[in-house]
Order: structure tokens, then C-alpha cells, then sequence
């Protein structure tokens, strides 16, 4: 039975409509009034995706504002260097505060240019306002933010967010603001939290303490950016507490991120044996073959990722190459300089499980590309 | 090796191994729940598929008989990634005109196979991506039946600015 063509069924419509990121879903409802009626439905909504950028004016028509009621999960991408990018992501959040039942998770995403100088003030009022009322809030990724957070936010997401299940605020600033007091107040509020990302500043012995308190949700993931000033002179974490927390959450998984900022005492003091490392990611001026050795050593068991920044040279290679011996768990290496041939052979023989690779023996074009195991 | 007889809306009986067949959730609850055995013969009447979708609907089915199911998804992180990719085979195959890519769909969601359902919406969703209203009804044969004032109201709250 041949039916016009376009006339799909309104839930078909609706399942089609789910995978188009906002602005198009505003454009189809526009297309007829079959379709308007299919992009109003909620199952459209629960996950949607929005690209803020500098042609989209950050409305949407009146009848499809009240699809925002249906949001569960969303996923914000905007400019931060262009105004009306940023004027109409500042708006949309606005427009989810107080919405029942609210946001079930949020991720914040920035491209283009970093702009110098800027604070965020409008974005981040936004997403306080948001988290001030969203109660149902799960999930809430700011790593790709690249505003300063402060410690007014944690303590809101603290107050407002009780149910919350991930947090990322391990996000690339130069400077670091939020105390380890209180993150302290919010892991104490938050105990559902099983996936956890945090500037190392504001990590404390006491924090450590509070997340292996028997009354709470296990946790899988503790992603540490360690990068500014303030995590330079961040007091040393006892091997002991890692111990602790390990002992209490077996399957706990710690991503290590070292930037440049730190130097080889600072790096030694937070690499401590007992740290379940499962990824590890390099980016120091000072001393690399070091770390890579002590990874050898102390996280062979756990390490799943590594992935290097530094000059080429010959420790460093002996240094992969004894890594690459040690680590049977290893699924991804990524050494962004160029390696000499038998730390390639030496990744390949050891690491059954590697399935992705960027070891280069020549000084290719950039950017370089993984090569994947087959 | 077990198969199953499946009769088209236009009477073609199209037999096909029962594990092919069962990534039809309809066909497999058919299969495991109601007991059908050996003997029995009969073919499954499909009233809603023609001859020639049952046929590339079986084509799709034999090809991905061997994916291993999506692992669950493990975290937040892993369910935010929705792969919006279709597979090179998945893309060649739906490489047909519109009226068969519909039938498929539709075959998909009355068969109830969730990876034919999801890479058909995935293409149609394509087609409609980065068009404005007028270029989507050109290319799906829409006509637009909107009253001049809710047309006037539209343009009005246009997203797209006039110089594109």
C-alpha cells in the first residue's frame, strides 16, 4: 500500500527527530504540521544536543519552549570568544532553571578561541542558577569550560544537588579557585557520587577520608588535573590515605594529569605507590623517564592509559620499554615525541590488549594520528 | 540448521535460517516463548512487509548475524557518546531511493530490530540536517500546510538569518 510520501508515523517521526541536534528539530517543526506535532513530543527531548554557534539567535518558538520541560539530558556546545554564541547559551541555561523535573545531567562544551581575560561571569551565573534548582541533577561535566570555577559554585552544587552521580570540575585554567574546604562540604552532601574529576588543590587528606566512609556510593572513577600554582603547593596526600581508599573502594580507578606547572618534587609527592592509576598523562618540562619508571613500578597492575608529552632521548625510551614490560593491562600509549623502534616492538609483544597506539620513529606532519590495533 | 518460513504482505513465502531471523524481536519472542518446533510449518504471515523489503530486510540481518551485541554502557560518559556514525556496509546498503529507505524503517520498527530501526532514522535524520523547512519538503515530497498566518508567525521567530 504506497502511502504519500512524508507521512510517517507521528512516533517515528519523534524517534528520527531524537537524533537531530536542536536548531534542526526547530527547522522541522517548521516543515508541516505533522511534523511540528512529532517535534513536540517529549521522548524527542530527554537527550538533547546544542550547538550555540554565531547564526543560531538562541530562541526557540513558543511552541517548542515547553519542550525544555521534557530535557533530562543535555549537552551545550558554544564560543566563548563570539558574543551572540555566548549570549544564547547564557539564555537557553536560563531558560532550564526551575523546570520540574528538571535536568538529569549537564555538559558544558567551549571551541574556538579561549578569550583572554574573561571570567564567565554570565555562563557561570547560569549554570548556578541552574544548579540552585536542579535537584534531579546526576551528571554535571564542566571540563570543558574554560572559566574558573569557584568555591560559590561547589558549595551551590552541594546545597542543590544532593542526587548527583559524576562531577567533573577538572577543567583547563591557569589558575585554581576552588578550596579544598569546600569540596570537603560537597562530598560530605553528596554521597551518590561514584565519578568524581577535581583540580588537585582541592583534594584533602580529609577528603580522602570522607570518600572511604562506609555510608556511600562506591566509587569507580577520581580524575586529578594537576596543572596550576595552587596544586604545586598543594600538601603532600599520604600514602596511607590512597591505601584507605583503595582498601575501601576495590575497583576504583584514578586518572593522573601532570601539566607543566609542576616540578619534579611536586611530581614525586603525588605519585605515591598505593594510587590506583589507571591513566596516566604526562605533560611535564622537567624530568619524564622518571614518572614513566615509577608508573612501571607502582601502577603496572591498574595502568590502562598512558600518553606522554615530552622531548625525545634515549631514557625516555628505556623508560617506555620497561613500562611496556610491566603493564599486561595496558589498552592505549600515546608519546607525542618520536620513539625509537624497539619501544614500538617492545608495546606490541607485551601488551595483549593494546588497542591503540601513537608511537612515531619519524617526525611526522601534524597532527598525529593513533594507529589502531586490529 | 533450524529455519523458518516467513510469508510476505504479497504472499511470497521466503524461508531463512532462524538465528537470522531472530534478530526480530517479534520473530524471536515467536520462536522462544511460543514454542514453535520443527514440524510446524506453517509460514509466519507478515501482512505489513512486501516481498522485496522482506528480502533486504533478511539481506541486513544476514550481514550483522555475527555483531556482537553493544556492550551496556558502562558510565555516564559512555552513554553520552551517541555514535551518530553508520557503518560503511549500513550506509552502502541504504544507499536506495526514499520510498525503500521508508519501507525499511517501517519494516525495522514493525519487526522490531533495533539496529536496522536505528541506522534507517540515523539516514533519514541526515537528510534532514543543516536544510531549512523549504529545502526539507523538496526533498521529501512535503507539502506544506500551514495557514498563511501560522507561516507569517513562523518567519517571524526564523532562526536563520536572511543572508545564509
Amino acid at each position: 500500500m504506497a502511502e504519500p510520501r512524508g507521512h510517517l508515523p507521528e512516533e517515528v517521526l519523534a524517534l528520527i527527530f531524537c537524533h537531530l541536534p536542536l536548531r534542526d528539530r526547530t527547522t522541522a517543526a517548521q516543515v508541516c504540521r505533522a511534523w511540528a506535532a512529532a517535534a513536540a513530543c517529549s521522548t524527542v527531548w530527554h537527550d538533547t544536543k546544542v550547538s550555540c554557534d554565531s547564526e543560531w539567535e538562541g530562541m526557540l518558538p513558543p511552541c517548542l519552549s515547553a519542550c525544555l520541560d521534557h530535557v533530562h539530558n543535555l549537552q551545550l556546545e558554544f564560543e566563548p570568544a563570539k558574543k551572540p554564541s555566548r549570549q544564547a547559551a547564557t539564555k537557553l541555561l536560563k531558560e532550564l532553571v526551575g523546570r520540574r523535573p528538571g535536568l538529569r545531567s549537564l555538559l558544558l562544551e567551549c571551541s574556538g578561541e579561549k578569550p583572554l581575560f574573561d571570567s564567565g561571569r554570565d555562563v557561570l551565573g547560569a549554570v548556578h542558577a541552574v544548579c540552585q534548582t536542579a535537584g534531579a541533577l546526576r551528571h554535571l561535566d564542566l571540563r570543558r569550560l574554560p572559566f574558573m570555577l569557584d568555591d560559590a559554585l561547589v558549595l551551590q552544587v552541594a546545597h542543590g544537588c544532593p542526587q548527583l552521580q559524576s562531577l567533573f570540575l577538572n577543567n583547563c585554567t591557569l589558575v585554581g579557585s576552588m578550596g579544598p574546604d569546600s569540596v570537603l562540604e560537597l562530598l560530605v552532601a553528596c554521597r551518590s557520587l561514584r565519578v568524581l574529576g577535581l583540580h588537585l588543590a582541592s583534594l584533602s587528606h580529609a577528603a580522602l577520608g570522607v570518600l572511604a566512609a562506609p555510608d556511600r556510593a562506591p566509587l569507580d572513577l577520581l580524575a586529578l588535573r594537576c596543572a596550576s600554582p595552587e596544586d604545586t603547593r598543594a600538601p603532600e596526600l599520604p600514602d596511607q590515605a590512597w591505601a584507605a581508599l583503595r582498601c575501601r573502594h576495590p575497583r576504583l580507578a584514578v586518572e593522573l594529569e601532570l601539566e607543566t606547572a609542576l616540578c619534579t618534587h611536586t611530581v614525586r609527592r603525588v605519585l605515591q605507590p598505593s594510587v590506583p592509576v589507571a591513566a596516566l598523562r604526562l605533560n611535564l618540562s622537567g624530568d619524564t623517564a622518571g614518572p614513566v619508571h615509577f608508573a612501571a613500578r607502582h601502577y603496572a597492575a591498574n595502568l590502562r592509559e598512558l600518553e606522554v608529552h615530552a622531548a625525545a632521548s634515549a631514557e625516555l625510551d628505556a623508560a617506555l620499554e620497561a613500562l611496556a614490560a610491566s603493564c599486561p593491562a595496558l589498552r592505549e600509549v600515546h608519546c607525542f615525541c618520536v620513539v625509537r623502534p624497539a619501544v614500538r616492538r617492545a608495546f606490541l609483544a607485551h601488551c595483549p590488549r593494546l588497542r591503540s597506539y601513537t608511537l612515531k620513529l619519524t617526525r611526522e606532519r601534524h597532527p598525529w594520528r593513533p594507529t589502531l590495533v586490529a | 540448521m533450524p529455519s523458518i518460513k516467513l510469508q510476505s504482505s504479497d504472499g511470497e513465502i521466503i524461508e531463512v535460517d532462524v538465528e537470522i531471523a531472530k534478530q526480530s524481536e517479534i520473530i524471536k519472542t515467536m520462536v522462544e516463548d511460543l514454542g514453535m518446533d520443527d514440524e510446524d510449518d506453517d509460514p509466519v504471515p507478515l501482512p505489513n512487509v512486501s516481498a522485496e523489503i522482506l528480502k533486504k530486510v533478511i539481506e541486513w540481518c544476514t550481514y550483522h548475524m555475527e555483531d556482537a551485541p553493544p556492550p551496556p554502557p558502562q558510565n555516564y560518559e559512555d552513554k553520552a557518546k551517541k555514535v551518530m556514525d553508520i557503518p560503511i556496509w549500513d550506509q552502502e546498503f541504504l544507499t536506495v531511493d526514499q520510498e525503500t529507505l521508508y519501507e525499511l524503517m517501517m519494516a525495522a520498527n514493525y519487526l522490531d530490530i533495533k539496529g536496522l530501526f536505528d541506522v534507517t532514522c540515523k539516514t533519514v535524520a541526515n537528510m534532514i540536517k543543516e536544510k531549512t523547512p523549504e529545502e526539507i519538503r523538496q526533498t521529501f515530497n512535503i507539502e506544506n500546510d500551514f495557514t498563511e498566518e501560522e507561516e507569517a508567525q513562523l518567519r517571524r521567530q526564523s532562526l536563520w538569518r536572511e543572508a545564509k
